[in-house]
């Protein structure tokens, strides 16, 4: 949209833009002092608070990945991909059987979604925590990755759904002719068509994924299957005084989905809103 | 062919439920199973370590409201929960309605982009990344008393910040209005985005200030946005955990900022009182229903809105 209430260059504007260039100063100024500090050691953070390292400690890095950070960074990584691929074949499934399921059985469906989307996840998580104990699940990857498909479940519907709906009926009517399954329909028409908004699906999960820290927290107890979060979390109180390894090691938790952002920051944003305003 | 596709229609609706089977079996299992045995187990004595679960009525909701569980009573959480909500999404709609006007004045829509990019950036991070950078900040040594030493000109004050009940709480607000500014000003920039142009054309026309346009045009035509961005702001507030449990396992104390979530997890989890906590979670169920019924009544009625 090209805007054409264009103010003037007048004072008043230099003066919005110089509102607006401080705010993104308060705002990233956090993050910049965050990866100065982790080249620093404990003295440099205290006594120098501002300004740059007296020396560079690069090695706090490579302390922080051989402390632990390693260990949680690849739990965070099988977490992710495997809820990943759960949520997109089951929602882009589910979507497809909606769609077919035209009429009152396709409502009742999509009804069941939309009234998951009530039931937030702070709500379900103790009785999550009694269920996953019983179920013997609770020391396994899966205590995260099966209530994380869950309940990214409903949101990634809608959006889907949404996509596949003005999805044209010709290219299938001429399948179904030609004899295709509804499976080849599936596979074959409706999912490469619909590539972004699958994609918006993708970010948006691995994003709640790879930072969700209440679920992880809760429902794993073995140390050896923590994700980057809880991670961070143990590592920061293990290691009070060493901050500028601790930093180091929210840095490295960080890069993935930074690079993820910087790059498609459109899908980001596209999803956020799509999720939510049409909610 | 009149038969033929009506055999394929039937024939599709048929598969076409077994495509939404995965997805029934994990709504049924991870979202109304345990909604369903939280309500169950509300209604019993169930205690983690004893192993007891005798039915009880109504008693774990009547001691939640009256008795004061063990110094942490549901109360407290309620109050806690309250105004870390008002104290949050108060300033937070108020801020970002104000830096999405700005934004939409700008000439070119690639600043606006940039700017959009950065606002948002501490968004992306883990809530204990965000909390953890802002302990730091906190530390008595940290930049945040430096800064209010200058602000205040005082010298070596320490203000506080994560063991002053009062200070602990505007902290946690901090955090999470650093963290959720951004995602607050995308959108209203996407609501202001949707007020057609020619009405501001027509205002300048009329020779209307901007100042008068935007409290007389750009503000009534955003209530269905700012009412809904508002109920959104507070359904997410009414939910934080991370930010207060993280400031609590880093030493502040619990009572100030335990919001209704951390006293479900500690008197569930950690204390085991899987009854109480259930009919707590059963509570916080409620309070979020009215909400998001609320919330889809304002969707609703923003759609039917015409410039």
């Amino acid at each position: 949209m090209k805007s054409k209430r264009i103010i003037p260059r007048s004072f008043s504007g230099i003066l919005v833009f110089l509102f607006l260039i401080i705010l993104v100063f308060l705002i990233i100024y956090p993050l910049f002092w965050i990866i100065i500090s982790s080249f620093k050691d404990y003295q440099g953070i205290y006594q120098d608070v501002w300004g740059l390292p007296d020396e560079w400690h690069f090695e706090n890095y490579t302390r922080a990945w051989d402390r632990g950070i390693s260990q949680y960074f690849v739990n965070s990584i099988i977490v992710t991909i495997v809820t990943l691929v759960g949520v997109v074949f089951v929602a882009s499934a589910a979507s497809f059987g909606i769609v077919q399921l035209r009429g009152k059985l396709g409502n009742i469906v999509f009804l069941i979604t939309m009234g998951c989307m009530l039931l937030s996840p702070q709500v379900c998580v103790l009785p999550l925590f009694m269920l996953l104990r019983s179920l013997g699940l609770n020391d396994t990857y899966f205590s995260m990755i099966f209530p994380y498909i869950a309940f990214r479940l409903p949101i990634s519907i809608m959006l889907i759904r949404s996509f596949f709906v003005g999805i044209s009926k010709e290219l299938e009517e001429a399948a179904v002719i030609d004899g295709a399954s509804l499976w080849t329909i599936f596979s074959r028409i409706y999912v490469p068509l619909s590539k972004p908004i699958i994609s918006t699906v993708i970010i948006m999960t691995v994003y709640y994924a790879w930072n969700e820290f209440m679920f992880a927290t809760i429902l794993v107890d073995s140390s050896a299957l923590r994700t980057i979060p809880v991670g961070l979390m143990v590592f920061r109180d293990g290691l009070m005084t060493e901050w500028g390894v601790v930093m180091a090691g929210m840095v490295i938790s960080c890069i993935p989905l930074i690079v993820i952002y910087l790059f498609m920051s459109k899908s980001f944003i596209r999803g956020l809103t799509a999720g939510s305003v049409k909610g | 062919m009149g038969q033929k596709s009506y055999s394929i229609e039937r024939k599709q609706a048929k598969w076409g439920l077994i495509f939404t089977i995965p997805c029934l079996i994990f709504f049924a299992v991870f979202s109304f199973y345990p909604i369903i045995n939280a309500l169950i187990t509300s209604l019993t004595n169930r205690r983690a370590i004893a192993r007891t679960s005798e039915f009880v009525g109504l008693e774990n909701y009547i001691y939640i409201f009256t008795k004061d569980n063990g110094g942490f009573p549901l109360s407290n959480s309620i109050r806690a929960t309250l105004i870390f909500t008002i104290g949050t999404f108060i300033p937070m709609i108020i801020a970002s309605l104000i830096i999405a006007t700005f934004l939409m004045q700008l000439r070119k829509d690639k600043y606006r982009g940039f700017f959009q990019l950065m606002y948002y950036t501490p968004a992306v991070l883990s809530s204990v990344v965000a909390a953890s950078i802002w302990m730091i900040i906190f530390d008595p040594r940290g930049l945040m008393n430096q800064i209010s030493n200058f602000v205040m000109h005082t010298s070596g004050v320490d203000y506080n910040w994560l063991v002053d009940s009062t200070m602990l709480q505007i902290s946690t607000m901090m955090i999470y209005f650093w963290k959720y500014i951004g995602y607050f000003v995308i959108l209203f920039i996407t609501g202001l985005a949707a007020i057609p142009n020619t009405i501001y054309e027509a205002a300048t026309v009329d020779g209307s200030s901007r100042w008068h346009t935007f409290w007389k045009i750009t503000l009534p035509l955003l209530k269905p946005t700012t009412a809904m961005v508002s109920i959104m702001a507070m359904l997410q507030c009414l939910k934080t955990f991370s930010t207060q449990y993280m400031l609590h396992q880093g030493g502040s104390s619990r009572f100030p900022i335990d919001v209704i979530t951390m006293n479900i997890y500690f008197t569930g989890i950690r204390n085991g009182r899987l009854g109480r906590a259930s009919a707590m979670s059963i509570v916080l169920f409620l309070i979020m229903l009215v909400f998001t019924y609320i919330q889809l009544r304002l969707t609703r009625s923003s759609e039917d809105v015409e410039y």
